[in-house]
């Protein structure tokens, strides 16, 4: 080891002060973490609010847990239909037993309709189905016939087991109808022959977490070898499935990739600087950034976004120059640990100053997401600088002994006349390129799935003849019974569209809990024909005692009809795929109103258009509307960015010198967009996400070799060429990633840095004289 | 699929539980009994042993009559029609008394007087317990089932199907199939405290090797 020498009582001070801030941060996050929910996933958290968000927040949330945790598992065989129903039997149970299902699901679900049945069979004679009252206002006598019918035939059997509650048959059909709005089989389907088996399982909870998932996928393709081998098909699909493939592809990438990227950066770090411990300070200096920036964020906001955490955490890797501009200049000769911090602080708090800024400019635009970004970078970038500044003197005690810079590092920069020029001409081609390619946003671009699972998709889609489809209907009112009404007139009009075959199925709260004028009706009816003794009647052919008959008669002759109200499913847990209403507050009630098997969105649009408080709701048009805003801002904010560093720049160091320093950023990020767009034929979000971290390290390199004395540009160089080669190892990794979001991200990183580094070589002032 | 509205009204009384605790235990007992008692198998060897007093047939046709007896019913519910089953168009159920009505299971698709319906599974179940008995084929009854019996005189036999899955077991106690040649009778208990009988008469059947013969 170098003998550096310390000044007694500098670092140990500064190292204190370090772990008072750091102590000071840990209390304060003590004190400001929230209990629950300091992580949040939900993607409409980080759209901008508008006046109906958090109806439509709601209403995602209850749509996706509807089929986020289903699994529909088809097997077909012609050739041994017979072995179809026993692989179904074998796969329930290697799911139950593997622990993705739970054995007590459907028992779970069949206790779950029998509370709400109680829950509603004191208002049972004002539930009454659509069809149900057409029939019994036409010819109540038909109705009970047809009624009797089901009972005499072996179909009867349910009626048979509850005829004593439900004499007419009516309020269990009013319940049936509720769960199969949707759910039915359509007629003509290819599942009516023998030899096919249509599965839909609901994963656990905690199945759905990441070591789970990958398990799960696991299973998957093991289930589908036995199937294969056995002589059926088997088929899956559902959103658990799509998640597992993710995971077990980004396990793969992490495995590989990750290892490969580490081993290299841990090689170069050794090999160049020839200290074990430059490595663990470095890991401490991106370490202490990662930390701050999720406990700042959190203390400020309340709440961190994953995908903020994700990409802040990576591009935080920024902070992994400071460490590595300290740590090269300790291979200068006549360096010291007393001398150290000196020699770089210029160019530290310059670097530090101007990420800060620019980052910090996130936090005024109207995005959650960008917002949560900006905080967590400018905080993050700042706790990495003083991890450096503060402790790396007293830790790091130089180089390796005999470790030297290498030889390339005594390379001049060459000098670039006419500079400016080229640099206006090199961006005008570049902003021109570029305004003439499309920004593509399209969430489900940036998620791949293998063509077995989209085959797998497409096929059951064809055989259940219905496509699940993520769009709904948003319907708000002032009172709770108007939002009943409102969906009641609705579902008319639906059921017309149905008809015409615009669409396959709806499905609504109003259908559960109808409004108090429809009950009011229904409760009319049923005593008109009790009290012209059909009902009576039908009772007596099926042998109904003159007691029970008397019970019955006198449950309709109450003055008023008892009602349901929305309040009535408070605190009552809902069976698996119903529900739609979303509560009420101060702006009034809503509910959402699924939809299956669109044909026509032109119709179901011109519909919601009729009617005030209704709208058509699209999630995924939704997210890639927020993008495409987000895409947009982000360009802007980029700009903005490298404006207020010039300025900056130019207010410290003259124009000449900012110049100097920001055309690197400026035309590796430019260049690096139009190179990528042009090659792919669009950009998107991602692009411009992985350009912050261009600019960022960019920038560090334009000024670290700006800020550094002609003598100690040697040490400036081996610190951007050691950062340009571990960042572009790492993210050039990520380009072999099979996930499109991952790849195109790692590849503009890589392009960008290459540029930066490429570009940091040259330089259009003349050298300083040393000072 | 949802809850039985029946339960809504009627909640079992604690001295009934008890009494109803003593009978089970006594029931149990009654049943370790029979079960022990030579002649009495409860494997799938009496399966086996029925499977070589039937013939495997193509089709089959005969007449039924449907009992189901209600505890809140002056009378049994008595239907009666005919029916036939065959490998290729399904199960057909035709009520004549007292209202006439069509049911037919095809695959998974039952309908009703011409509508396409939901059954529950209690059609598919009737159809697939009378194909295992024209198939000769008990293998799906003996994954959903706990199958015991025994043989009787005049080449009679008598099965118990005990339910498996915790679904069918919250609807069905127990089901007894009785016949010969033929499936005769089909009796099920029911949680509900009713039990529905059919019985099975003038049973015809057509079997591979006559038509064979008619060819």
């Amino acid at each position: 080891m170098r003998s550096g020498t310390l000044r007694t009582g500098e670092s140990p001070l500064s190292l204190l002060l370090w772990l008072l801030l750091a102590g000071a941060v840990f209390l304060v996050s003590l004190f400001r973490w929230p209990d629950q929910g300091w992580l949040a996933t939900d993607f409409q958290a980080l759209l901008p609010l508008s006046s109906s968000s958090h109806w439509v927040a709601g209403a995602n949330r209850a749509a996706s847990s509807t089929f986020d945790r289903q699994v529909v598992w088809l097997i077909e065989s012609r050739e041994n239909p017979a072995g179809v129903g026993a692989f179904a039997e074998s796969l329930r149970s290697r799911l139950a037993m593997a622990g993705f299902t739970d054995a007590e699901f459907e028992v779970q679900q069949g206790v779950l309709w029998s509370a709400l049945s109680q829950r509603l069979y004191p208002f049972r004679w004002g539930l009454m189905t659509e069809a149900d009252r057409t029939q019994l206002e036409d010819d109540p006598s038909e109705y009970f016939r047809k009624f009797q019918r089901l009972l005499y035939s072996p179909l009867g059997a349910q009626s048979l087991s509850r005829l004593e509650s439900d004499p007419t048959g009516h309020f269990a059909a009013y319940l049936q109808a509720a769960a199969l709005q949707l759910g039915e089989m359509p007629k003509g389907s290819g599942l009516e022959y023998e030899g096919s088996e249509l599965l839909v399982v609901t994963l656990k909870q905690h199945s759905l977490g990441f070591d789970a998932l990958s398990g799960f996928y696991n299973l998957y393709r093991d289930l589908q070898q036995e199937a294969t081998e056995q002589g059926l098909s088997l088929y899956a699909t559902g959103v658990p499935l799509y998640s597992a493939y993710g995971v077990h592809s980004a396990r793969f990438e992490v495995s590989t990739i990750g290892l490969a990227s580490l081993a290299g950066l841990i090689l170069l770090l050794l090999r160049f600087l020839g200290s074990g411990r430059a490595l663990i300070l470095t890991l401490l200096c991106v370490g202490t950034g990662i930390a701050g920036g999720c406990a700042v964020t959190v203390i400020f906001l309340q709440e961190i976004h994953i995908l903020t955490l994700v990409f802040g955490a990576t591009l935080i890797g920024i902070a992994a120059d400071y460490a590595l501009h300290y740590f090269s200049h300790s291979l200068l000769p006549g360096w010291s640990r007393s001398n150290a911090r000196a020699q770089v602080s210029k160019g530290l708090l310059f670097s530090m100053v101007s990420s800060f800024l620019a980052f910090g400019a996130l936090l005024v635009l109207p995005f959650p997401g960008i917002r949560q970004m900006g905080l967590f970078m400018s905080s993050g970038l700042l706790c990495s600088f003083l991890t450096v500044y503060l402790v790396f003197p007293l830790l790091y005690t130089g180089a390796r002994e005999g470790q030297v810079l290498p030889r390339f590092c005594a390379w001049a920069q060459p000098v670039w006349r006419r500079s400016p020029l080229l640099i206006g001409v090199l961006l005008i081609v570049a902003a021109l390129g570029i305004f003439r390619l499309p920004g593509v946003d399209e969430i489900r671009s940036f998620y791949a799935a293998p063509d077995t699972l989209q085959r797998a998709e497409a096929l059951i889609q064809e055989r259940l003849q219905v496509k699940p489809d993520s769009r709904y209907l948003l319907v708000q009112a002032a009172s709770s019974s108007e939002l009943l009404e409102v969906e009641e007139a609705l579902f008319g009009r639906l059921a017309t569209l149905q008809m015409q075959g615009a669409l396959r199925g709806y499905q609504g709260i109003s259908q559960l809990i109808p409004s108090p004028q429809r009950q009011e009706q229904a409760f009319a009816l049923w005593r008109e024909i009790n009290a012209r003794n059909i009902l009576g009647a039908h009772l007596q052919s099926l042998g109904f005692d003159e007691g029970l008959i008397a019970e019955q008669s006198r449950s309709l002759l109450r003055s008023a009809p008892p009602l349901v109200g929305l309040n009535a499913l408070n605190e009552l847990e809902l069976p698996a795929g119903l529900g739609g209403f979303l509560g009420c507050d101060d702006s009034g009630c809503a509910s959402w109103v699924r939809l299956a098997g669109i044909d026509s969105i032109a119709s179901v649009q011109a519909l919601a258009n009729q009617y005030t408080g209704v709208s058509l709701v699209d999630p995924v048009a939704d997210i890639n509307a927020g993008i495409s805003r987000y895409r947009v801002a982000l360009g802007g904010m980029l700009a903005v960015a490298v404006c207020l560093t010039f300025g900056l720049l130019c207010v410290f160091c003259g124009w000449r010198k900012g110049l100097q320093i920001i055309f690197v950023p400026v035309l590796a990020c430019a260049w690096c967009l139009l190179l990528i767009a042009s090659f792919r034929g669009y950009y998107s979000i991602i692009n411009l996400m992985a350009l912050l971290l261009v600019l960022g390290v960019s920038l560090d390199y334009a000024i670290f070799r700006a800020f550094t004395k002609p003598s100690e540009q040697a040490a400036t160089t081996l610190a951007i060429t050691l950062s340009a080669l571990t960042s572009t190892l790492a993210f050039g990794m990520l380009s072999f990633s099979s996930t499109p979001l991952i790849e195109e991200f790692g590849l503009t990183i890589a392009v960008g840095l290459v540029l930066a580094y490429s570009l940091s070589w040259l330089r259009f002032d003349t050298p300083e004289a040393p000072q | 699929m949802y809850g039985d509205a029946g339960n809504v009204v009627c909640q079992p009384q604690r001295a009934i539980g008890k009494i109803l605790k003593l009978l089970s235990l006594l029931l149990t007992l009654g049943l370790a009994l029979v079960v022990a008692s030579p002649g009495y198998t409860n494997d799938g060897a009496i399966v086996d042993s029925i499977a070589q007093r039937l013939s495997v047939q193509k089709k089959l046709s005969g007449n039924f009559e449907q009992t189901k007896k209600l505890s809140f019913l002056t009378l049994p519910l008595v239907s009666s029609g005919r029916f036939s089953l065959d490998s290729t168009t399904g199960l057909k159920w035709v009520v004549e008394q007292p209202l006439q009505s069509h049911m037919s299971v095809r695959g998974g698709t039952v309908m009703l007087d011409g509508e396409s319906v939901r059954d529950g599974g209690v059609a598919q179940f009737l159809a697939k317990i009378m194909q295992s008995f024209m198939d000769k084929d008990f293998s799906s009854m003996k994954r959903e089932f706990s199958v015991s019996g025994e043989m009787v005189e005049d080449q009679q036999w008598h099965l118990e199907l005990v339910p498996k899955s915790i679904m069918l077991r919250r609807a069905v106690n127990r089901i007894e199939l009785k016949g010969g040649e033929f499936l005769e009778s089909i009796v099920i208990y029911e949680k509900s405290d009713t039990d529905t009988s059919i019985v099975f008469t003038g049973v015809k059947g057509s079997d591979e090797e006559r038509d064979a013969a008619h060819r």
